[in-house]
């Protein structure tokens, strides 16, 4: 694979160890956001093929991570314009350990956990493009910032507003829920 | 209720007193958390992470043997005064590549040759549905077309998609046949009603994979109808001989009554007067044409013989593989097989079905334990030869005359244990028992499709896991034969 080369973290960064290290970030990115978990996976080696073939012109401007995930987010883009479709990630199934004993407490992770998915689909795209940046590519805020070309203030009052736009979205719904029952 | 009163949870009661617990405590750590367990429940796709590796691996070896060799040209640069040397040392090297040439030429004469499989590459899996999904490719292979759910997909060499090519409402579209020059598509549309034609589609010289997608649509908008099929009838394995001149299909009610037919699209004349451009080659399904266009192969199903009581579930039907000659119809067995695909270089790729034993666990002896014994299909290949006249008569195997004995392995359609394998193994191990068991799952594990590309570098391959169809690519050399297996 293509020779290493100097990212700005200051280390020697070959493309294997890109891949080792950045794979499971850009394929659960991607997998999140994608409604069919096969197309997601198509982008995946499509998003690897694509950063191969640029790694020698990478000139470490910026962290290696973000420009794969520039790349990563540029082609969801274009996957998503060609599909012009909403995106459905209900199709995902919710398969997390909530890491309790206790079964109400376990019942109780899952029903809010779903709840929370259901309730990302409806925020908008800017608070989304940030949230799964986030939590699915790991990226820090200075680097989601860079992704996505705003600067690291506005991404961090775009993820505040979203958490609390998510809180708010949950209460209504809890509410809801405590006149139904 | 009142006796359960400490083993029963009233889960709204509970979740509202946890909600009061948190808006006392603040909602936003345990958003935060909650955040972070949405990401656990993505899974992370384990096997496309080595499988891409080994891709990418690939695509850099050979990048970079490419450059090496751009290199090399470009320090080779004339010196004046060396052309002399330079000149001897050119003649050396001709001479020495035409004396390899000859002694390749005669080894490969009298040695006998055998097609080896090389690496298997999975291209793409999708969601199955009730069709088979039989690829066609453009003549660099480098496009490949298949039908999933009555629409067209297109997919690139890696197994990149693009958007599907979708039918009107109420119709389908069908085992497409991309023509050996390029220009041409053939398919199946299914129209609103239920019944069939076959179409003709011209397409541009300068498609590619960026503009295809676009001119397929306006194409097929356009589409000249070359054959309508009788109601009732279904229309499969569509295939373009390699003139280009005819198109063979099977046609009949699924499952039984199917027959193969010829339909001549242009190039050759009918027969006769009066005759029509399509005539039948007779029962059969999976045509394949021969290099030279002058014969066929195709499949036939027979009745198995009844089996021993005891033993597992054999196969209900056999299949055999016939050559049938185009225009006279004289016909010749060759063997039992099935999904045939005549390659241009001459070999013919198959199907065998034998039933295959799984080892599932060992005894503290060795022995094994629990196994599966099942019909396995593996793809194979014997050398039959560029023109359908030169084909060896078949040798006695057994009780049969068969050509296809022995046919060099290409690829197996195993699958790891699956959830009805691993369900079994966890009964008998809860039952305590330890002493051997078989078990013979009804259904049958085998390809659905097996073709080679336009050049015959390489097989195509589709055999159905779980609830995925999985297209792969199996590439094949011509090697000298070292044993059959």
């Amino acid at each position: 694979m293509p020779s290493a080369q100097m990212d700005t973290e200051k280390e020697i960064l070959s493309f294997e160890e890109l891949y080792d290290r950045q794979f499971d970030a850009v394929n659960r990115y991607l997998r999140y956001r994608v409604p069919d978990v096969w197309d997601a996976d198509d982008l995946t080696a499509a998003v690897f093929i694509k950063a191969m073939e640029k790694f020698h012109s990478f000139r470490g401007e910026a962290p290696v991570a973000v420009w794969l995930f520039r790349i990563c987010h540029n082609t969801y883009v274009d996957y998503m314009r060609s599909r012009r479709k909403t995106v459905d990630i209900s199709e995902v199934a919710v398969a997390a350990d909530s890491g309790s004993d206790q079964p109400e407490e376990a019942y109780l992770h899952l029903e809010e956990l779903a709840q929370l998915r259901k309730q990302l689909e409806s925020i908008p795209l800017d608070y989304r493009d940030v949230i799964s940046l986030r939590y699915m590519g790991d990226l820090k805020f200075r680097q989601i910032a860079q992704v996505l070309g705003k600067t690291e203030s506005a991404v961090r009052m775009i993820h505040y507003r979203a958490l609390r736009l998510l809180r708010s979205l949950m209460d209504r719904d809890r509410g809801e829920c405590s006149r139904d029952g | 209720m009142t006796d359960n009163k400490d083993k029963v949870t009233d889960i709204e009661g509970w979740k509202k007193a946890k909600g009061e617990k948190n808006d006392e405590e603040g909602y936003l750590p345990l958003l935060l958390q909650h955040m972070r367990k949405v990401r656990d429940t993505v899974p992370v796709n384990n096997v496309l992470r080595e499988e891409l590796r080994r891709e990418l691996a690939r695509r850099s070896r050979m990048a970079g043997s490419a450059a090496a060799g751009a290199a090399e040209t470009a320090v080779e640069q004339p010196r004046p005064g060396a052309m002399p040397r330079r000149k001897w040392l050119f003649s050396g090297i001709v001479c020495a590549a035409v004396l390899i040439a000859l002694i390749f030429v005669v080894l490969k004469n009298s040695v006998p040759m055998a097609l080896e499989a090389g690496e298997t590459r999975i291209l793409s899996r999708f969601r199955a549905d009730d069709t088979v999904p039989a690829p066609t490719f453009d003549p660099a292979g480098s496009i490949m077309m298949l039908t999933l759910r009555g629409s067209l997909l297109l997919l690139d060499e890696t197994g990149g998609q693009s958007e599907p090519v979708i039918p009107p409402p109420g119709e389908k579209y069908l085992c497409p046949a991309w023509s050996p020059d390029g220009k041409q598509l053939a398919l199946a549309r299914q129209k609103e009603g239920g019944s069939q034609e076959i179409i003709l589609v011209s397409l541009p010289a300068d498609y590619n994979w960026g503009n295809l997608n676009g001119i397929l649509r306006a194409a097929l908008a356009g589409a000249k109808v070359l054959q309508e099929i009788a109601p009732g009838m279904n229309v499969s394995s569509l295939t373009w001989s390699p003139d280009g001149t005819a198109l063979a299909y099977t046609a009949g009610q699924r499952g039984g009554g199917e027959e193969v037919y010829i339909l001549e699209t242009g190039g050759k004349e009918a027969k006769s007067p009066g005759q029509e451009k399509t005539y039948s080659l007779g029962p059969g399904r999976h045509p394949t044409w021969s290099p030279d266009v002058s014969a066929l192969v195709v499949q036939r199903d027979y009745p198995a013989p009844v089996a021993g009581a005891s033993g597992p579930a054999e196969n209900k039907e056999i299949s055999r593989l016939w050559l049938v000659d185009r225009e006279t119809g004289r016909e010749r067995l060759l063997g039992e097989g099935s999904l045939p695909s005549w390659g241009s270089n001459g070999y013919l790729a198959y199907v065998d079905l034998k039933l295959k034993e799984r080892v599932l666990s060992y005894l503290p002896d060795g022995s094994p334990q629990f196994t599966v014994q099942q019909l396995t299909g593996t793809a194979r290949a014997v050398y039959l030869g560029k023109k359908a006249s030169e084909v060896k008569p078949p040798v006695k195997s057994g009780e049969a005359e068969t050509l296809l004995k022995g046919g060099q392995l290409l690829a197996t359609a195993d699958t790891s244990p699956g959830a009805v394998e691993l369900e079994w193994m966890r009964r008998l191990e809860l039952n305590g028992v330890r002493e051997p068991r078989t078990l013979y799952p009804g259904q049958t594990n085998t390809f659905e499709y097996i073709g080679f590309g336009p050049d015959a570098r390489w097989l195509a391959t589709c055999r159905r896991e779980g609830d995925t169809v999985i297209l792969s690519r199996v590439f094949v050399d011509e090697r000298p034969l070292k044993g059959v297996e």
